[in-house]
């Protein structure tokens, strides 16, 4: 159940271009913001969206190949689709939905509603059985929605956004859930989400895409230690920047700023700065930090007893700060204050 | 979980979005509602002066004439085909209509629903054209059913439209279609086809897509249009006396009858007309929760 897919599709002015490799077991988060192509992908993935270049191969088994000429049409395919808004048939009990599949293959009645009870009850929902999706929270159609695309037992899952759909106090316990059900599942999973908590929960590698093509794949840790892309920064709350570095400097490509650093480096690299790394003076400092710019403050997010402040300046940053050091300074927008980072607290990796 | 999405069904249109509830209500002008309430009244007094022109006593003897029981049979089979043919022939024009384009697609609909508006004695004309023995489609179905022609094992001698139940039946479809397909059709259109993308990616081949999603999805309008069809077969007039003539027995249906009737016997007329009245009321009660707004 190995999947590859080299995914190249083209709608007027966007292009997709996408590679995602994965093999049994694995479930791969391909993570973007709207509009990067995430579920155009999916799409292409379950052969609702033909290709116009590269090719899909599942088991071996080709599904897509514009060249070739081959295209396996959706229901022909080992691959199930969960959709965002989920999309349990109306007009059938959550049982018929889960038997659905079942029944399309050409298996008998009783059979595909044998199995698809113990579905059911594989998922808790053994007593919502006889109920119509009206009838379900967003949880349990959620859970109905995947119990039916697991039914027909594919080799690739794919799941368009799974928790978006849900409120903030569901969405934790069926977020653990899901990720007991993906762990179980045997073939690959791919998992579109725009949310990195989700992929990190969920997945065990990471295709981030923007703008239709990939800006970064690999493990969660990796993402996060070494972001690429300001997407990716943003999401795991770290200050990305890129210059030019030649010995213990790099200007910064945006501004022309220079960056001192604590280690040795050339070409351009990623310079990466953790927010709670990021010190702010009401005058200029001085002592040991050997970077400090004036900047004005542009706005500020309380998260618990921490201040998240984003800064205007040569070099635009997020800071955090305690609410405690917040109060006592008396920062407010548009105040000018000096920033100053430790050049021991700057990582810098090549681009 | 977001509302699920509005498939089928009207919108909500009893109450219009304005300003003030229901206190902050002004009056209606006197002159709008007494001018409405002559409209209502335009409506409400020939039912009325039908239900009182009847003789109810003899309601029941006037239905059991002869030539009353063979009318109300015959319009009950043909309408009843033409209803079915409505459906087998409008589901898939409908589907056709509503998913897929081709040229001259704008052109295709209107003929469709041409029908809709053409004076039903012009239809007539129409079929006499094509379909009597004398038509280019209906002389040559005849010769190749006749004895001697290509079809002569079919039972009887030679397919004739003209005067014949089938023609009553062709007549009827002829009118009624047009209202299958453009309610079914506006299903199809405002039905959310994600649903069947579901279906494909669970294994569903297009055949049992239609079936067991697409149909069933869509079903209220399906009947919605079969009813409207029927009470519209079942009241035509025009096309069938031009096409399929007047013969008791063979071609004469409810409308007929009680055209013709008037002079001699106009008790069986009035009763025969409240049949008609009484299955209009039945089809709009049936269909209150898509037409009639209640409140």
């Amino acid at each position: 159940m190995t999947l590859h897919a080299h995914l190249k599709i083209r709608r007027g002015e966007f292009a997709l271009d996408v590679a995602i490799e994965a093999a049994p077991g694995e479930v791969v988060a391909l993570l973007g913001p709207n509009g990067s192509g995430k579920t155009t992908a999916l799409h292409a993935l379950a052969g609702l969206v033909p290709l116009d270049g590269g090719a899909i191969s599942l088991d071996g088994e080709l599904l897509d190949d514009p060249v070739q000429g081959t295209f396996v049409h959706p229901h022909q395919r080992a691959v199930s689709l969960v959709f965002q808004e989920y999309l349990l048939f109306p007009h059938l009990s959550a049982l018929d939905n889960v038997a659905f599949g079942l029944r399309a293959r050409g298996m008998g009645r009783a059979e595909a509603q044998r199995q698809a009870t113990a579905m059911l009850d594989r998922f808790g929902l053994a007593d919502k059985a006889r109920a119509k999706p009206s009838h379900l929270s967003g949880g349990q159609a959620q859970r109905v929605a995947i119990a039916r695309a697991l039914a027909t037992e594919p080799s690739l899952l794919l799941l368009d956004e799974p928790l978006a759909a849900l409120d903030a106090t569901t969405r934790a316990t069926v977020r653990r859930d899901l990720r007991a059900h993906l762990a179980a599942f045997g073939g690959v999973a791919v998992v579109v989400t725009h949310d990195a908590l989700d992929a990190l929960a969920l997945a065990s590698r990471v295709v981030v895409l923007d703008g239709g093509s990939v800006t970064q794949d690999g493990p969660i840790a990796e993402l996060a230690a070494r972001p690429r892309s300001r997407y990716v920064a943003d999401l795991v709350g770290l200050n990305l920047l890129h210059g030019h570095a030649t010995g213990f400097t790099v200007t910064v490509a945006s501004s022309g700023e220079r960056i001192t650093v604590a280690d040795r480096v050339d070409g351009d690299v990623y310079v990466l700065i953790a927010p709670r790394s990021v010190a702010l003076h009401t005058s200029e400092p001085d002592g040991s930090p050997r970077n400090r710019w004036p900047a004005m403050i542009a706005g500020f997010d309380l998260l618990g007893d921490r201040v998240r402040v984003r800064v205007d300046g040569p070099v635009p940053l997020v800071a955090e700060i305690t609410a405690a050091a917040f109060t006592t300074l008396a920062l407010h927008e548009g105040q000018s204050v000096w920033v100053a980072v430790k050049a021991t607290e700057i990582t810098t990796y090549p681009r | 979980m977001p509302e699920p999405h509005e498939t089928f069904g009207p919108a909500d249109v009893s109450t219009p979005r304005g300003f003030g509830g229901a206190r902050g209500q002004r009056r209606p002008p006197l002159l709008v509602t007494a001018i409405a309430a002559m409209a209502v009244l335009f409506f409400a007094l020939p039912l009325a002066g039908l239900v009182r022109r009847a003789s109810w006593s003899t309601l029941a003897s006037d239905l059991a004439t002869p030539e009353a029981t063979s009318a109300l049979r015959l319009s009950l089979v043909c309408s009843l085909s033409a209803t079915v043919l409505a459906v087998l022939f409008g589901l898939p024009l409908a589907w056709t209509l509503a998913r897929t384009s081709f040229p001259g697609k704008a052109f295709v609909r209107a003929l469709v629903l041409l029908p809709l508006v053409l004076p039903p004695v012009v239809g007539g004309v129409a079929l006499l054209a094509a379909f009597s023995r004398k038509g280019f489609v209906g002389g040559w179905l005849f010769d190749i059913t006749a004895p001697g022609g290509a079809l002569s094992w079919l039972p009887g001698d030679g397919v004739q439209f003209t005067f014949s139940p089938a023609g009553v039946v062709l007549a009827e479809t002829f009118v009624a279609l047009p209202f299958f397909v453009i309610t079914v059709e506006a299903a199809l259109r405002s039905m959310d086809i994600r649903f069947e993308a579901v279906a494909a990616t669970l294994g569903a081949g297009r055949w049992f897509t239609f079936r067991q999603v697409t149909v069933r999805l869509i079903g209220p309008s399906v009947v919605a249009g079969a009813v409207l069809a029927w009470a519209r077969a079942l009241g035509e007039f025009g096309a069938t006396i031009t096409f399929a003539g007047n013969i008791e027995g063979r071609t004469e249906t409810l409308p007929l009858a009680v055209y013709l009737l008037l002079d001699s016997r106009p008790d069986t007329a009035v009763a025969l007309s409240l049949v008609l009245l009484g299955i209009s009321l039945t089809v709009l009660v049936a269909l209150r929760d898509r037409w009639l707004e209640r409140g």
